[in-house]
């Protein structure tokens, strides 16, 4: 299996729900998917979001499962020192999911426009519109 | 340039992805409004923001967790195998297997809950459906028609006439749909297709020497291999002109007792719906023989 995929899919949803253990279920969901229509490599990444965005929206039914054998669902991911986690969730809480989305699948983890216009099935237009617009909610946020 | 369209256009000014024609317009636009420089500076926060973001790593650990992820049930068994194996009891976890399956098989009974669907689907009326699916004569079939209004299966009965087997026209009953069946024209094929499932034969015949004459048919019953069944034996006399049988025969002597019991009078035999089901090529029967002197009012058997 391609790593980046396991690496993208966890992130996007860390980033979705920010709980490790819902985010670690739904990603496992969301790789046995791809393995099981063969979307697993680089040349299906349209694809990686069209299926993310599909599990993001389930999220609420999924049952969260820890990922190590402590059954602490902690530390899965490695945060900068600086980094303050109060704005994003700000922002996951009272912005457009939408915009959300774009934010994320563009700024943090590096689809092209293209690809993201294909996969959630928009124009590039409308994708860069959602990035921009999302970009100036998240950094109202942000306190300095 | 408007401020709608500038902060339409921040984004991408920003990432330089503007012609330098609307470049410069944007740089003259922005430097007359705070309004649009306090929005590019949120966006270039927010830039700042999900750069950092972006740098966030998975761990090495979630990362293999989710790479060779195993559903605890599987890592539990595999435990137990490689526990068990140690041990030279390799085959304890399947024997484990085995035996929680047969288990499982023993409590659900799924082969009894494909009967009783079937037994469902008769009461609902769809009788002729299920018997037409099952191999069952067309004749039959029609017998049972399907407007009769009682939910259950209606009865089927049989004329047997002494001595001579001719057709004889159904009667008008509406309770009953009488059919005489000619044995012979139709052979031991159609006999064994009326062994219906969860049904049992009954008859009545009226002798005229009723002392001499129930211990042949009880002879001639058990010579055919028939047991008895029920709670009383075989013969039991429910007072001294009525003997009652009820026994299991085996669906090939059935032709033959009844053209032995057909030499002593008239006999009907009629075939109810019954719970128990008969195993493959056995059939169900409670005859009584009745003295024909004082044709006595039937009773409820036991």
């Amino acid at each position: 299996m391609v790593p980046s995929v396991v690496d993208t899919v966890a992130k996007f949803f860390y980033f979705s729900c920010l709980d490790e253990a819902l985010s670690f279920t739904a990603s496992l969901r969301v790789l046995s998917d791809l393995r099981a229509n063969n979307h697993i490599d680089e040349n299906h990444r349209s694809q990686w979001i069209r299926t993310l965005t599909k599990w993001r929206g389930r999220l609420g039914a999924l049952n969260s499962k820890s990922w190590n054998v402590e059954g602490d669902s902690r530390g899965g991911f490695e945060l900068p020192p600086d980094f303050d986690m109060g704005a994003w969730m700000t922002f996951l809480s009272s912005s457009d999911p939408r915009e959300v989305e774009a934010v994320l699948l563009s700024r943090i983890l590096s689809f092209t426009d293209e690809e993201i216009a294909k996969g959630l099935n928009v124009s590039v237009g409308t994708v860069r519109y959602r990035v921009g617009r999302g970009l100036r909610h998240l950094g109202g946020f942000i306190e300095f | 340039m408007t401020r709608f369209l500038c902060q339409e256009l921040l984004y991408e000014y920003v990432r330089g992805a503007l012609t330098a024609e609307r470049q410069s317009v944007m740089d003259q636009f922005i430097g007359g409004c705070s309004e649009s420089r306090r929005e590019m500076e949120k966006l270039q926060r927010g830039l700042g923001y999900v750069e950092k973001a972006a740098s966030i790593q998975v761990s090495q650990d979630l990362h293999q967790a989710l790479l060779n992820f195993e559903p605890v049930w599987k890592k539990r068994l595999r435990a137990w195998s490689l526990w068990s194996s140690q041990r030279g009891w390799r085959m304890l976890p399947y024997f484990f297997l085995l035996v929680a399956l047969g288990l499982g098989l023993w409590v659900t009974k799924p082969w009894e809950q494909q009967l009783s669907q079937v037994q469902i689907l008769a009461e609902q009326a769809k009788l002729p459906t299920v018997l037409r699916s099952s191999g069952y004569p067309e004749a039959f079939v029609t017998v049972l028609n399907p407007s009769t209004p009682s939910p259950l299966l209606p009865k089927k009965n049989f004329l047997v006439q002494p001595q001579t087997r001719t057709e004889a026209p159904a009667s008008d009953s509406q309770e009953s749909h009488t059919l005489v069946q000619n044995e012979k024209s139709e052979g031991a094929t159609n006999q064994s297709d009326r062994a219906l499932k969860g049904f049992l034969m009954r008859g009545e015949i009226f002798v005229n020497d009723f002392a001499s004459d129930w211990p042949k048919i009880r002879e001639k019953i058990q010579s055919l291999g028939g047991k008895v069944a029920g709670h009383v034996p075989l013969g039991w006399l429910r007072n001294p002109k009525n003997a009652y049988f009820h026994f299991s025969l085996p669906q090939s002597n059935r032709a033959e007792l009844e053209n032995f019991i057909s030499t002593f009078g008239q006999v009907r035999f009629s075939e109810e719906e019954h719970p128990r089901v008969m195993p493959q090529g056995q059939v169900r029967i409670i005859l009584s023989v009745k003295d024909g002197v004082t044709h006595e009012t039937p009773s409820a058997a036991p």
